[in-house]
């Protein structure tokens, strides 16, 4: 169990304490303690002193935990329905102590712990719908609990609303930073191709945050292909997507994606910033502009990591493209590429964002995934995009070569590219 | 900072360590690389390395650049 599931299982024994809800109970969490036990030995002095506790309320959580020998403080009403709610919830009598929620919220509409229990009990019952009003409501009514958004952010997972959930992920995490579950749920997020069938060959998709070559030789729609992710992840799931090619100007890239049946003003549809959620950026325009080239001595590598980390605090960005390496590369002076690339890519994993590299292989007969052959040990993924020739045809093949932390299957299969998108051909 | 220096920081998130150079390379093609510009000035080297930013990045870039740029040189006329 993790350090925040544990926490979460104290924070939820001290709710069951009358008057104590997520502020309060973590509030004697804060202070240290960490069992009722504790809380039944500690004196009411050293409960006042924390945050949120008179005398009063003091007395009452230390009858309630030793109640012998000391009279019982009276109990307010709504308290009475919560604790009956509690005590059918932990027994499995959902209705009746929805019933009983219902009560407690009459007497308070603003009950924490009456809206935390209804949400629980939606949520169990498989009613996402439901549990994300309840909880939607705990949110409002106690902003500062990451709890509540870890909760909310689950129900919205369960509805298949990625984005909605990972922003309340992210919420949770900047409230508190140790909150492993938040940050656990955002770790296994993982983000579609959209290409029909290669998805669920892979564990769901490519896990966030990879650095993930694209490698083919000329000609093997390399550039379509993560053009198609990025046009899919923000048109559909609302990902600020960042294209940045070297060499193809911007408008032939728009033209020939065009072409091929994209409509990039549709990803305005969506746009959740004053910007669109796709943006392609010409570096080859501005290499142009500047005149800046390999023997100019600027760091293009360097400059390239610096752009994206101030593109993505000042606008946003989930995914990168870089298009491609093999441009990168002819601005590059190397005197140690294999060191000089370890850091390049532990760079683009430190913006902690998704990235894919497009990559020519020049080889014509080995299958060496990058120009220099470390990027394929430095990566954490290499999809290989492969044409065969059959008479007068060629035909395209997709491969994933490699996938850390994913059960993928090892052929290549058939890539279909209609106008439909990318789809492969698979039994 | 002064206004070269303002125009440097808001056009890195898209040119990068590039941004000094773009900014020396679009005075240079106006004719204004010397003295300390007018507020014209400013606004010609405005336009024209917001021209460059929409053939780079669109329009919806080129117009958050435009607006912080004005920004920049309509407060220097003003401080």
């Amino acid at each position: 169990m993790t350090q925040e599931a544990d926490k979460e299982k104290i924070l939820r024994e001290f709710m069951t304490l009358p008057g104590i809800g997520i502020s309060k109970a973590k509030a004697l969490y804060d202070a240290g303690f960490m069992s009722l036990d504790a809380l039944g030995k500690a004196g009411v002095q050293d409960i006042t002193k924390c945050k949120g506790f008179n005398e009063k309320l003091a007395k009452e959580i230390v009858a309630h935990i030793t109640p012998a020998g000391q009279p019982a403080a009276p109990q307010s009403n709504e308290e009475k329905y919560v604790q009956a709610a509690l005590s059918l919830y932990k027994d499995g009598k959902w209705g009746q102590a929805l019933q009983e929620v219902e009560g407690a919220l009459k007497e308070n509409p603003k009950s924490d712990r009456a809206v935390l229990v209804k949400g629980d009990i939606y949520f169990e019952r498989e009613r996402y719908d439901r549990a994300e009003e309840a909880y939607r409501r705990l949110v409002e009514i106690v902003p500062e609990s990451d709890m509540a958004l870890l909760k909310l952010g689950d129900a919205l997972a369960k509805q298949g609303r990625k984005f909605e959930s990972e922003e309340c992920y992210k919420k949770a995490l900047a409230l508190n930073p140790r909150n492993d579950e938040a940050t656990e749920r955002l770790e296994s997020e993982r983000l579609k191709t959209y290409v029909r069938g290669l998805d669920e060959r892979m564990d769901g998709g490519i896990p966030a945050r990879y650095v993930v070559l694209v490698a083919g030789r000329a000609g093997s729609m390399k550039s379509s292909l993560v053009f198609n992710i990025l046009y899919n992840l923000s048109r559909h799931e609302r990902k600020k997507a960042v294209y940045i090619t070297l060499e193809q100007s911007r408008k032939s890239l728009l033209r020939h994606m065009v072409r091929l049946g994209f409509d990039p003003t549709s990803t305005k549809e969506m746009v959740i910033s004053d910007l669109d959620d796709l943006v392609i950026i010409d570096m080859a325009k501005l290499r142009k502009e500047t005149g800046l080239g390999s023997a100019s001595g600027v760091d293009w590598a360097s400059s390239l990591l610096t752009q994206v980390k101030n593109y993505k605090e000042s606008f946003g960005c989930d995914v990168l493209a870089i298009d491609s390496m093999s441009a990168l590369y002819s601005l590059m002076e190397f005197k140690n590429p294999r060191a000089e690339l370890f850091f390049f890519f532990e760079r683009l994993r430190d913006l902690g964002i998704t990235v894919f590299l497009v990559t020519e292989m020049l080889s014509p007969e080995k299958d060496i995934y990058g120009q220099y052959g470390v990027e394929e040990f430095l990566a954490d993924g290499i999809i290989h995009l492969k044409t065969e020739k059959y008479g007068n045809k060629a035909n395209l093949f997709l491969g994933v070569v490699k996938m850390r932390e994913t059960k993928h299957e090892r052929d290549y299969f058939p890539l279909i590219v209609d106008k439909d998108g990318f789809e492969i051909v698979a039994d | 900072m002064n206004v070269d220096e303002k125009i440097v920081a808001y056009m890195k998130p898209l040119f990068g360590d590039m941004a000094e150079r773009t900014v020396g390379v679009q005075k240079e093609k106006l004719g204004l690389t010397k003295g300390e510009l007018s507020y014209d000035e400013y606004k010609r080297v405005v336009t024209s390395i917001v021209a460059l930013c929409r053939g780079m990045a669109g329009d919806a870039i080129a117009r958050k650049i435009e607006d912080g740029l004005n920004g920049i040189i309509s407060e220097s006329r003003g401080s």
